[in-house]
């Protein structure tokens, strides 16, 4: 499992961030800040077969994204 | 489906609503331009001195409001900050002074493609050329840090010196400068230009709407949503401006632009590139500024003192008239020199230098 730490970067930051990561087997979870980031990721990582949830974490935004099946 | 329409509509909307406001009286192939509305309302505070582009552009206020309004309703509004924010004023010092020597800003360059304006397409070529080489960075590293949850009342500044400029336009306008020729004398009424204006921020929070991402995610994830959007803007308008007349395909005679071709190219690729470094063009500056984010905000008031310089030092480019052909300035061929320096400096030292610091610096 990948923890991946991407508030207060600046667009693209946080997708660079899950494409590098998604490179790798397993599960990720993609910590933002704003809505259009997880909005942005969820949609890229979906495109690519991947099985995601996205939800709060207090003020911020998670995205859990499935290992390749 | 639904998903896949909404930019292409977004980017409908849009023309539509530029041209409705060309119509009701803004400036021809200019229903919306963030440099140069910026600069206009710049010019109304008395922050530059070009008699021709002074007035406070209700649709940049509009913007501002729209996106704050929005986002306050769906609960998103956050106020973050501290990312480099001098390197950003300054970055956008430098987006706005390229944007005047091409004389407008990457919107802008979409409605003046749409209008038929072929300079818009070397722009074009320009913007892209600079979008690649930002892209060049951010893979290698390029960032300016993070932003962190800041004072709340940080993110309401801007709103309210924009709630500010629009009391002085309703209720002491004596206190602003009006142009009483030339492109800043040109506008639609300040009732309709506001709603244009908060109906463009609403729908730019709300779909990203972002004219750095087309080209920029096309080459970093193949995601070519965001150029929908910009094609569904083109075809839009082509289809509304030959609708009005107001078409007219070529280099020559084109309204409040010059046919330079080399300095339409150079004028827009620090655009390109100042503009991933910020991670947004101007509007979306503009939008995440009304909608908290401090850093934007600041580097709007980097635009905003890059066009009060550029019209006071003489580097905005002149637009080709009746009986001159327009074009960049001295001045302004030696700021584009500079200002290149400025940022290749800024992007390379946030790609290989910056990072032990940062690395080192308390989370």
């Amino acid at each position: 499992m990948t923890a991946l730490d991407a508030r207060g970067i600046s667009c693209p930051g946080p997708l660079m961030m899950l494409k590098k990561a998604m490179a790798q087997p397993g599960d990720i979870t993609l910590l933002v800040d704003n809505p259009g980031a997880l909005e942005n990721c969820g949609h890229y990582a979906k495109k690519q077969g991947r099985i995601t949830e996205a939800g709060r974490n207090g003020n911020d935004y998670i995205l859990t994204v499935r290992g390749a099946q | 489906m639904a998903e896949k329409l909404k930019l292409p509509l977004v980017g409908a909307l849009t023309a539509v609503v530029s041209l409705a406001l060309v119509m009701l009286g803004n400036p021809a192939n200019m229903g919306f331009c963030i440099a140069c509305f910026l600069r206009d309302t710049a010019g109304a505070l008395g922050l530059h001195g070009a008699a021709v582009v002074q007035y406070a552009r209700p649709e940049i206020l509009g913007i501002v409001f729209g996106a704050l309004i929005v986002s306050m309703a769906t609960k998103e509004f956050a106020v973050k900050g501290g990312s480099a924010p001098v390197t950003r004023f300054v970055l956008g010092g430098c987006v706005m002074i390229g944007a005047l020597i091409f004389l407008g800003c990457p919107l802008r360059m979409v409605l003046r493609i749409a209008g038929g304006d072929l300079n818009a397409v070397v722009g074009l070529l320009g913007f892209a050329a600079g979008i690649l080489c930002g892209v060049l960075f951010l893979n290698k590293g390029f960032t300016l840090g993070r932003s962190h949850t800041i004072a709340r009342m940080d993110g309401f500044a801007l709103p309210v010196m924009c709630l500010l400029v629009l009391a002085a336009l309703l209720f002491a306008p004596a206190l602003l400068k009006f142009s009483e020729s030339g492109p800043g004398s040109l506008h639609a009424p300040l009732a309709v230009a506001l709603v244009a204006g908060l109906v463009m921020g609403a729908v730019g929070y709300l779909s990203r709407l972002c004219f750095v991402a087309g080209i920029r995610d096309s080459v970093l994830f193949k995601n070519f949503g965001m150029l929908l959007a910009f094609a569904s803007i083109v075809v839009v308008g082509i289809i509304g401006n030959v609708a009005t007349g107001r078409f007219n395909l070529g280099f020559t005679g084109q309204p409040v632009a010059h046919a330079d071709s080399l300095w339409n190219f150079l004028g827009l690729f620090p655009v390109g590139l100042g503009s991933v470094l910020l991670g947004g063009c101007p509007f979306r500056q503009l939008v995440l500024a009304g909608s908290g984010n401090s850093d934007s905000a600041v580097a709007v008031g980097g635009m905003v003192f890059g066009a009060a310089l550029a019209h006071n030092l003489g580097l905005a480019s002149a637009a080709a008239g009746a009986d001159s052909a327009g074009g960049p300035t001295a001045n302004g061929k030696v700021a584009f020199v500079i200002v290149m320096i400025i940022l290749l400096d800024i992007a390379v030292y946030n790609t290989w230098f910056a990072k032990k610091a940062k690395a080192e610096a308390p989370a």
